[in-house]
């Protein structure tokens, strides 16, 4: 094949990649209508530019100020693929993998390194989609955080906790946006709209133990290093820190182990793991506790309700393998699938899952999967990883695109 | 703009949608965001003058040539020239046909947004060069060397992107 055919057709199907909105008559149109109050609102912006030193970002950030990673809104005008790509062949994976809206955006292996403390601490190793090649490529940070829309990752450089968090461009691999965080941050994680960035801050290392055997099966709790969180504003990089003592909702304790704040389902609040009843522990982003607005609802599987919200994932009967899906208003089953676990929701009828090889006689020689409702459907995602729970098997990152 | 214009104008996106999300997408190097702006705010100007307007296509197309060109050199400077340079690498003797298209992408998206907008304009659009010239409003000559260039860009960056057979392997 020549040099030109080749070129055509990387071009050809290099175009086929976009994704097509819905709705580009309308934002065009609302473009049009807005363009008349531009010269007034140019002044107000440049006015408060002044007062607050504007910082110079590339392009896209400054054009749509509002919402700083504006993939929530790209997420809602552009309705997300449906197509399904595999990579099969490879393990760790090398190209991308997706299924409807929910993507592997990026995968990690875990290592434990030991401290001169007697303990160990762990380290991630990471590697990211990109989405101009459509592969994985290995990266040399200590953290990463894609949100959704798969624009953005959040990420950190070196031993954590990490002085800063950075916003990078997946597909420019630059970061446009340091945050200092002069607490330390051991984890960042995106809110499900995209717009916001849950810090978790610690004095030292986050997830030091001490292990009490070399399977690190065991360990004796330490006194936590955790200091509280930080919420950023991704579009300004304000950051606004809240203490938050570490055993002030789990006095027996997890020790230092597992303690990073996650945001709830909807985003209003955050939560932290317990090592007992009621297993988890709520506050709102000043740091007051509050209930848990599960109202009841068990969520027990990764992947939760379902887009329409109709329907809740839900574990199976032993022995298993076996996940099943619920009507979330009735309880009743509506859907049995062989499944190990649900991982996130494809659509209303299809799930990514964690399927057993064979007929399932090691529970952790398991393979990304599509599983329709009825469990009938299968479409295998990625390899067989021998064994998931092997810190050396890829972890992947599930995120929406 | 008044009723029957708006409905044209929707049909017309409506119908061309794709063929403009996938040339801004080239044009701005793989990137969806990019894209969808450039799209919107191509089409947005069409929309001021929509009733003057021959070929709809051809003019949206031309200010999505114009608009990238300009942002890039303007806003984008600073990105064009910080990607760091790509290890020297050799190239592997087997490298298969979609690993070359993989790697062709990867080389193009470094490209500047004008040797881009040439090879998109040459090899996607098919245009002839005396139509390349009046879309980017430059002389023949000037087309036919930036073309010249970009491949000769392009052939070495795929040169040095290209994987070894051990990284094709590993």
């Amino acid at each position: 094949m020549n040099e030109e055919t080749l070129l055509r057709e990387t071009l050809r199907d290099w175009s086929e990649q976009a994704r097509v909105p819905a709705d580009l008559a309308d934002r065009a149109l609302r473009r049009r209508r807005r363009r008349r109050w531009l010269p007034a609102l140019a002044a107000v912006v440049t006015a408060a530019a002044v007062v607050t030193g504007a910082l110079v970002l590339p392009g896209t950030f400054r054009q749509k100020p509002a919402p700083a990673v504006d993939a929530t809104v790209t997420a809602v005008a552009s309705p997300p693929p449906s197509d399904i790509q595999v990579d099969t062949d490879n393990n760790p994976p090398k190209t991308f993998i997706a299924a409807g809206r929910v993507a592997v955006s990026a995968y990690s292996t875990l290592s434990w390194d030991p401290t001169d403390r007697g303990t160990e601490v762990l380290r991630y190793h990471w590697s990211l989609y990109n989405p101009v090649t459509g592969r994985y490529e290995q990266a040399d940070w200590s953290w990463v955080q894609v949100a959704r829309g798969l624009r953005f990752a959040a990420v950190m450089e070196g031993d954590l906790p990490a002085d800063r968090v950075g916003i990078l461009d997946m597909t420019t691999r630059q970061v446009v946006r340091w945050v200092g965080v002069e607490q330390g941050a051991g984890s960042a994680y995106w809110s499900p709209d995209g717009t916001r960035l849950l810090v978790t801050t610690y004095a030292g290392p986050p997830n030091e133990t001490r292990w009490l055997d070399k399977k690190h099966t065991s360990f004796q709790p330490e006194p936590s290093d955790r200091t509280g969180f930080a919420v950023v504003d991704a579009s300004t990089g304000q950051i606004t820190f809240r203490p938050v003592l570490a055993n002030s909702s789990d006095p027996l304790g997890m020790g230092n182990f597992g303690r990073d704040f996650l945001w709830s389902e909807d985003g209003t609040l955050i939560y932290e793991f317990l090592s007992s009843e009621p297993g988890k522990a709520f506050y709102d982003l000043q740091g007051n506790p509050r209930p848990d607005p599960s109202d009841g609802m068990i969520l027990n599987q990764e992947a939760g309700v379902s887009p329409n919200g109709k329907l809740i994932a839900d574990r199976g009967q032993p022995p298993g393998p076996q996940t099943v899906v619920k009507d979330r208003a009735t309880g009743k089953v509506v859907g049995v699938q062989p499944m190990l676990r649900l991982l996130a929701w494809a659509d209303d009828e299809h799930l990514i899952a964690l399927g057993c090889a064979g007929s399932c006689q090691n529970e952790f020689n398991a393979a990304l999967v599509l599983v329709s409702l009825d469990g009938k459907e299968v479409v295998q995602l990625s390899t067989y990883r021998e064994n998931t729970n092997d810190p050396d098997s890829w972890q992947p990152q599930l995120t929406l695109r | 703009m008044d009723a029957a214009d708006e409905r044209g104008f929707r049909e017309f996106v409506s119908a061309r949608s794709p063929a403009l999300m996938g040339l801004a997408y080239l044009l701005t190097g793989g990137d969806q965001h990019a894209a969808e702006d450039l799209v919107q705010t191509s089409l947005a100007k069409a929309v001021t003058r929509w009733a003057r307007i021959d070929d709809p296509e051809a003019y949206v197309k031309r200010t999505m040539y114009h608009q990238q060109v300009s942002t890039w050199r303007l806003a984008w400077r600073r990105h064009e020239t910080s990607v760091a340079e790509p290890p020297e690498r050799v190239a592997g003797d087997h490298t298969s046909r979609i690993d070359l298209r993989l790697t062709l992408r990867q080389a193009l998206s470094r490209l500047t947004a004008r040797q881009r907008a040439v090879l998109v304009l040459r090899y996607f659009e098919d245009l002839p060069e005396d139509e390349i010239a009046r879309i980017m409003g430059c002389s023949v000559g000037t087309v036919r060397s930036t073309a010249h260039r970009s491949l000769a860009r392009l052939r070495t960056l795929a040169r040095e992107l290209t994987p070894t057979q051990e990284e094709l392997t590993r």
